[in-house]
């Protein structure tokens, strides 16, 4: 009895695994860019609206549970905040590179970069964090091009461009590495994703003083992203005396699931 | 008529899973509505003829967000596949029991299969998502149970949409 049962579905289920099979070869080869660009078309009208949706309604929930007023001012206080902090480390670098410029008596050019804006339409928090912006390669995008918000707080970088969308990797993922540097102290290390959408701060040489609290930057070496972009600040500092690195629990500048639209640095 | 309709929703599901249902995630794990919508549709149907349509929503999903693309439609196919392999040798009668463990035991079947396709795919060096086992144990019991939640209401809508369905041409 039970091999009739199964001998029923055989053929139908190992079609379907290789159908499935070829499916991640055609992938693999690059030939799917087409179907996925008509999937993305033909969902873009319903993933825009439900973006919209839920953003609408993600914000009406929170008003509604929160006490309405210190909620609108905190949330003022808070984008004020960000603000100052943005300025006041543009100034911060802004100092830096001027003393660097004076040292070497001469003026550095300072590459002009393309911010493309694009709008998240799609997010999945699962294994693998990824965001699905609405631009693509046909308005710019690229893979390995870094993505920040508006306020130069950066989200992470294009993984996979098609012609009309593109995936983020967020830089929470555990596959995401990013090289950065401690504003003040100037002191290297690579930012990793953690569990969540955390972030620690490794290979931090175990002789040089860091900070609760300081700012992480990009450093802009060895990866596309360019230097002076805020990842986050250091809220804590993980020392132990047989490791020959430290290590810094970073509280990410962004609020990954808060975000409507990304510039994507081109 | 029925296929325009099963891709039309199909679309709306995969939709209402990167946005909606993203950002109704509690610690960091999401429900999975094309999951819990397999494996109800498994313990539902009574036989194997439409069994491929699960593969719709899975397929437009896996094109537009994943990383490595196919193995979402993989570890649903195997899904879909143990849990009516499942129903039909261990629950004849259909009850609210067993249609509970049917979904504990597909949820679970899915976090595992998907988690070991994506350390095969590490394995294979093709680009997408990792997995670390520290992170999976932690998220893991989180979304069997949230997914588990999900199941038992998809089941509870196929039920009373699928005569609606039949009814078209």
């Amino acid at each position: 009895m039970p091999k009739k049962i199964f001998s029923k579905s055989k053929i139908s289920f190992f079609v379907v695994i290789a159908v499935i099979l070829l499916l991640i070869f055609f992938n693999f080869k690059g030939w799917l860019g087409i179907p996925k660009n008509i999937i993305y078309q033909a969902s873009s009208p319903f993933l825009k609206s439900f973006q919209w949706l839920s953003v609408k309604t993600a914000a009406g929930v929170k008003i509604f549970t929160s006490i309405k007023d210190l909620m609108v001012e905190n949330s003022d206080l808070k984008q004020e905040n960000q603000k100052l902090w943005q300025e006041n480390s543009d100034l911060k670098e802004a100092a830096r590179e001027n003393q660097d410029l004076r040292q070497r008596l001469a003026l550095g050019q300072i590459q002009g970069r393309v911010f493309i804006l694009a709008k998240i339409v799609g997010f999945n928090p699962e294994l693998g964090q990824y965001f699905l912006i609405d631009k693509g390669k046909s308005e710019g995008v690229s893979e390995g091009l870094a993505v920040v918000t508006a306020d130069n707080f950066l989200i992470g970088k294009v993984v996979e461009a098609e012609q009309h969308n593109a995936k983020v990797l967020l830089i929470s993922d555990s596959d995401s590495i990013v090289n950065a540097l401690t504003q003040d102290g100037r002191v290297s290390g690579i930012v990793k994703g953690t569990t969540g959408l955390g972030l620690d701060m490794e290979m931090i040489p175990i002789n040089k003083e860091i900070k609760t609290g300081e700012t992480v930057l990009t450093s802009g070496r060895n990866d596309n992203f360019p230097a002076g972009l805020i990842v986050g600040k250091i809220s804590d500092i993980i020392l132990k005396e047989t490791d020959i690195f430290q290590k810094a629990a970073i509280q990410p500048a962004a609020n990954f699931s808060e975000l409507e639209s990304v510039f994507v640095i081109k | 008529m029925k296929i325009v309709l099963i891709i039309f929703t199909s679309l709306i599901i995969v939709s209402l899973q990167l946005t909606v249902l993203a950002r109704l995630s509690l610690f960091n794990v999401a429900p999975n509505l094309i999951l819990a919508l397999s494996i109800a549709w498994a313990i539902y149907q009574k036989d194997q003829k439409h069994s491929w349509l699960i593969l719709i929503p899975a397929v437009l999903f896996d094109l537009l967000i994943g990383r490595p693309l196919g193995l979402i439609t993989l570890a649903i196919w195997l899904t879909f596949s143990f849990v009516s392999w499942l129903g039909k040798f261990l629950f004849k009668q259909s009850g609210f029991i067993p249609v509970m463990v049917l979904s504990l035991s597909g949820v679970v079947f899915y976090e595992l299969i998907y988690a070991g396709l994506i350390r095969s795919a590490q394995f294979f060096n093709l680009n997408g998502a990792k997995i670390l086992w520290t992170d999976f144990y932690l998220f893991a019991p989180r979304a069997i149970l949230y997914n588990c939640i999900l199941c038992l209401i998809a089941f509870w809508l196929i039920k009373k949409a699928l005569p609606a369905f039949n009814k078209l041409k």
